[in-house]
């Protein structure tokens, strides 16, 4: 008996012991620093970093990364996004290779690569050759063939249209229309290139076979949890200092903050805005925050509703809306607002328009005045709190203006049903893009039938504009071409660009080898951290 | 038991009525049922008056410049990141939760209760094929129906109780019937029936008011747990979602604080616990009481 | 006791049947499908197609009897959220939860039973209420709290334990399995304490007690075992209950488990994800049960000479049925 009396007495100890703690926690946490990140503007370029470590003679021989949302597949040639792209840019390569940072594009796989003609619809290519699977097979013109031929990415389908082998090590890319982008498509992780040897003897999982110095450790894989990944210790290329590395899912941003001090994780992404002053407090964590090429918007129902005929109505609400206090409300400090639909970083990006939308209460209420609906709809996902947030914050200004917005509650999957092109409906709707660095990315956005296409915009000249752009070779052409559709969306409100977000990458201090890019699709591979 | 039935319709009478006291004393002596008793009445008493005596600024107003302070005589829970004392905001929420809890169970009792009668009381094929369903309803954990009927109907706080309500109808089904079972054939039944009353008269007025008791334990347990239930679907990004003070939705809010603002997870939790534990004492307690077992 | 099991299996289809329909109609009424989560992913003919090939140009009825025809083979069908096999992705989930299971239940197990035996030797007095009230304590208290309490004392101030995934093994259970065992204390204390009572007060051991046995012995040789099948019963229910998902408590602690899967699917209409996983939770509450029956025989042996003659289930449930309402 006196066993469980005892036992019952650590119980209730614990119990004292545990609210007496979680009362204590840490009483007097710095505080948050409004003037410590820099506020980068449109005119600064985005930065990308190599994260510097000093040599050592021993490395920790594992690593383990904490991931924000799920890895659902492993094959690159059946999902985009960014979360896969870290799996993606360990395991796979690509056959161009674009350094983000000097703007410049290299061989990965391609050992030579140039547009046949200035047509810009052929792209010649030769293949290194001493490139081997991680099955062990030679790669070949063919397995490149055969990756483009079955990756499902629009980016590539939208212009690719056959690959002609012409031996072992060289091939043409043959487009279906011009298209100066292409290579940078070559780039990007929908065009990896995968072991056809591999996808044909196991349909299932034969795609998780690349060339990257990492190879996947199939036995120790949890779809939509963790991967298990081992060094290629037979890559081409520079190998590798760590052995292992799981990548893996903890979907809270307090969870992963307390995994990194716990030292249970070694990097994480998206530190909890709240709490990046906390973690750039302690010593053992190094915090990187940087401006991304992400940009959230607001867009319209251009085809149906109420906002599809009424240039008043959407103008009223590009007027009304106050920028600034959405990106202070949802907590990103280092977020720029947004004034044209077009990425920041990119070439022919264009800000200078004669119509100023910017925030005026007044000019919104005249407009509103004017108007006989003073009701609209706002689709919004509540899954993400971001934009739960924005969307109160938007409501609240439009009804200081005295436009009614009305929040309609959806989760992701009703999202993206309601908004789907060809059935789309939703009046406007909340949404955010993570924008490559070609400005013919933009298409997604704009193009008819697109899915990305939130605004369900089917306007006869941007479609034309879109098609000029990626065929022209003159630059100034280019240019103009890009800046009339910049111009067109931004004085019909078709979308209204809301900010650029920024993020952070938090790692154990000590940690190196890290590309940490503006794009967010950072790259692990060469991740090392010394031995203590 | 068996000895009432036997007795005449008078006498059952007195019988019950002693029994009822015979419960409530038997309740009176369990300390833990008693405080739970107590504690309940309390919030009863806040969650019913609140608006009368607790001006709304302190529960929305925001006041930037007091942000997450600490807990402190001025703010007995601190404030959160508006600068809203937590302390008003927690009382405040009672309404939101315990609202919940009842309109939740009020919902499971008025689909289960019937099934479990009509299942209980014509037996046959009916109960089958009754039971057969429950059992299928069932065979679905809780949480996952409840958070399968939040992505059908959208979220809401109507909807919330809604889904909680629905994940607990097996349970009610299953304890009327089995409590059916054991007066359906009782004499005053039979006696009901030979005068031609119709099944529904009887059910109503003659079998359920006698089963009274194991639906009342069930309905006190189930609030509990339906208090849970709603903030475990806030704690998922299902259920009410801020600034409404729901306790649930206040935990979750203080998620993204807790490495260095704890207390704004710890005392909703604990008001939650409080309250919950409440109601499982005196549901413990009442089973206890009800228990013909354990009256020596 | 073949007949047995063979009489338990085909109880189930009935309710596989029943579940998976329910499973199909109510996320057929969610706003969405799992073609439009991947639409991303494909281009709009291969999206066609697909819309095709899994049903969704028909009514949910014909996608109904597609999956049931494939399931009658056996095969509980493809994610297309994951590209891959339903039973592949629930099987690499398995046994993280089945040892978190395992090791809630034991936590609970540990806790519970001297506390319920403690309550019914002290029936009636301040200690039987203060046990009755901490084990009722562990149910009153949000899972995902608790554990997120355990996070803050023991993994960040302490840094003793990890707060989240499985990797450090049974280190990594502990906070978990704490989370999870203390909310189903409330019930097995209950149950030892009442089943402990009734026990206490037979004739036999008041025989025993007569004979001068002492009392420690009297509780521990005689009272529990007698005591000990209401106790088994409420157990298998328990694991059976934590086997389904501990939904909340893995996402608190990023734990790779089937509630997580089969929530997430929720959300990403993944009806044929959801469906075979809880057409397999079902599968794995039955066998448990079994378990638990045939656990029975070895506690108490007038059980086994009934599964030798072939008594039914009603006669095992009777027997079993002791402590519960």
């Amino acid at each position: 008996m006196k066993r469980m009396k005892r036992s019952l007495s650590f119980l209730l100890a614990m119990l004292m012991l545990l609210s007496l703690a979680a009362c204590g926690g840490k009483k007097d946490p710095a505080p948050p620093d409004d003037n410590g990140t820099s506020q980068p503007g449109p005119q600064d370029p985005l930065q990308s970093t190599v994260v510097q470590g000093t040599e050592a003679d021993s490395y920790r021989k594992h690593i383990d990364i904490a991931l924000t949302q799920q890895i659902t597949t492993l094959d690159p040639g059946l999902v985009s996004n960014v979360q896969h792209y870290y799996l993606f840019n360990m395991v796979y390569n690509t056959l161009l290779f674009y350094d983000n940072s000097t703007k410049e594009l290299s061989g990965e796989l391609a050992e030579t690569f140039a547009w046949a003609d200035d047509t810009y619809t052929k792209i010649h290519i030769t293949l290194r050759p001493d490139v081997v699977f991680h099955s062990g097979a030679p790669l070949t013109a063919e397995d490149v063939a055969f990756s483009l031929d079955r990756t499902t990415s629009t980016l590539v389908t939208n212009t690719y249209d056959h690959a002609d082998v012409i031996d072992e090590h060289t091939l043409d890319i043959v487009l279906s229309q011009p298209n100066v982008d292409f290579m940078y498509v070559l780039s990007h992780n929908s065009s990896a290139i995968v072991s056809k040897a591999s996808v044909e003897a196991d349909p299932d999982l034969g795609g998780a076979v690349g060339t990257g110095p990492w190879v996947i450790d199939m036995k120790n894989y949890v779809a939509g949890d963790s991967v298990a990944l081992v060094r290629n210790d037979a890559y081409w290329g520079e190998k590798p200092k760590t052995e292992s590395i799981t990548l893996r899912l903890i979907s809270n941003a307090s969870s992963r903050l307390i995994a990194l001090q716990n030292k249970e994780v070694s990097l994480m992404t998206s530190v909890n805005p709240t709490e990046v002053s906390s973690a750039k407090s302690s010593p053992d964590i190094t915090v990187h925050d940087y401006a991304t090429a992400q940009m959230y918007y607001f867009a319209f129902n251009n085809t149906s509703g109420p906002a599809a005929d009424d240039l008043k109505l959407r103008q009223a609400v590009a007027y009304a809306i106050d920028r600034e206090e959405l990106y202070l409300a949802t907590g990103d400090t280092g977020a720029s607002p947004a004034t044209s639909f077009w990425g920041w970083h990119m070439q022919y990006y264009f800000d200078d328009f004669d119509l100023d939308l910017g925030y005026d209460p007044e000019k919104a209420k005249e407009l509103v005045d004017q108007l006989d609906n003073k009701t609209l709809h706002l689709m919004v996902n509540t899954g993400s709190s971001d934009y739960r947030i924005m969307s109160q914050v938007i409501q609240e200004q439009c009804r200081r203006v005295g436009l009614e917005i009305v929040i309609d509650e959806v989760d992701s999957a009703g999202a993206t049903a309601n908004s789907k092109y060809a059935s789309a409906t939703h009046e406007a709707m909340l949404y955010s893009i993570n924008m490559n660095d070609w400005d013919s990315d933009m298409g997604r956005l704009l193009s008819v039938g697109s899915n990305t296409n939130k605004a369900v915009l089917n306007n006869e000249r941007i479609t034309e504009l879109l098609g000029l752009g990626v065929s022209t070779t003159d630059e100034a052409q280019r240019a103009a071409y890009y800046q009339e559709i910049q111009t067109l969306v931004h004085d019909n409100c078709f979308y209204i660009p809301l900010y650029y977000t920024s993020d952070t990458t938090a790692y154990e201090t000590g940690a190196s080898g890290m590309h940490l890019s503006y794009s967010r699709d950072h790259d692990y591979s060469y991740i090392c951290i010394p031995e203590a | 038991m068996k000895l009432d039935s036997k007795k005449k319709e008078g006498l059952k009478q007195y019988r019950k009525r002693s029994a009822l006291g015979e419960i409530f004393h038997r309740l009176r002596r369990n300390k833990g049922a008693m405080a739970g008793a107590c504690i309940l009445l309390v919030l009863f008493a806040v969650a019913l008056t609140v608006d009368l005596w607790l001006d709304q600024e302190k529960v929305i107003g925001m006041n930037v410049r007091d942000k997450l302070q600490g807990p402190s005589l001025q703010h007995w829970f601190g404030t959160d990141e508006m600068g809203r004392d937590l302390f008003w905001r927690v009382v405040y929420g009672s309404r939101f939760s315990l609202a919940i809890g009842f309109v939740a169970v009020f919902v499971s009792l008025i689909v289960g209760v019937p099934l479990g009668a009509v299942a209980g009381y014509y037996g046959k094929k009916v109960e089958t094929v009754i039971m057969r369903f429950t059992d299928i309803f069932s065979a679905v954990p809780a949480i996952l129906m409840a958070v399968v009927v939040v992505s059908v109907l959208g979220t809401s706080t109507i909807n919330l109780m809604i889904a909680v309500g629905v994940s607990s109808i097996p349970g009610f089904v299953r304890t009327t019937r089995a409590a059916v079972l054991t007066v359906r054939n009782e004499e005053y039944v039979e006696a009901a029936r030979a005068l031609g009353k119709s099944d529904l008269y009887i059910i109503f007025l003659h079998v359920l008011p006698n089963c009274l008791s194991p639906i009342i334990v069930q309905t006190t347990l189930r609030v509990a747990s339906a208090i849970v239930s709603a903030s475990s679907l806030s704690f998922l990004g299902l259920g009410i979602k801020p600034p409404a003070p729901e306790w649930g939705a206040l935990l979750t809010a203080g998620r993204d604080f807790i490495l260095d603002y704890s207390y704004l997870t710890f005392f909703p939790g604990l008001a939650i616990m409080i309250t919950v534990l409440a109601f499982n004492l005196l549901g413990d307690g009442l089973r206890d009481a009800m228990d013909p077992k354990l009256k020596r | 006791m073949g007949k047995y099991i063979v009489k338990r299996v085909i109880m189930l289809i009935p309710v596989i049947i029943g579940v998976s329909l329910l499973i199909f109609i109510m996320l057929d009424l969610a706003p969405g499908t799992v073609l439009d989560q991947i639409a991303n992913d494909y281009t709009p003919e291969q999206l066609a197609a697909l819309e095709h090939e899994l049903g969704y140009d028909r009514s949910v009825f014909y996608r109904y009897g597609m999956y049931m025809w494939d399931l009658l083979h056996g095969d509980l069908g493809t994610s297309y959220i994951y590209k891959a096999e339903v039973w592949d992705l629930y099987m690499q989930r398995l046994p993280a939860t089945l040892l978190l299971a395992g090791a809630s239940v034991l936590v609970s197990i540990v806790l519970s039973i001297p506390l319920g035996i403690l309550a019914a030797t002290k029936h009636g007095s301040l200690t039987d209420n203060a046990s009755m009230v901490a084990a009722l304590l562990g149910l009153s208290m949000p899972n995902f709290w608790l554990g997120l309490m355990l996070i803050i004392v023991f993994s960040l101030n302490l840094g003793w334990l990890p707060s989240s995934g499985f990797k450090d093994g049974f280190r990594s259970l502990i906070l978990p399995a704490i989370t999870i065992g203390t909310g189903l204390m409330a019930t097995l204390t209950r149950t030892t304490r009442s089943s402990m009572l009734d026990v206490i007060r037979s004739d036999y051991l008041r025989t025993a007690r007569a004979k001068g046995v002492p009392e420690k012995t009297v509780i521990r040789k005689h009272a529990l075992k007698n005591a000990m099948i209401p106790i088994i019963t409420v157990i298998g229910t328990q694991m059976g209950r934590t086997l389904g998902g501990s939904v909340v408590t893995e996402n608190v602690f990023s734990w790779p488990g089937v509630g997580r899967l089969t929530i997430d699917a929720v959300k990403q209409r993944d009806t044929i994800m959801v469906t075979g996983c809880i057409i397999m939770s079902v599968i794995m509450i039955s066998l448990i049960q079994l378990l638990v029956d045939i656990t029975y025989a070895f506690v108490d042996p007038r059980l086994k000479s009934q599964y030798a003659s072939g008594g039914g289930k009603r006669k095992l449930a009777r027997a079993a049925g002791g402590g519960q309402t």
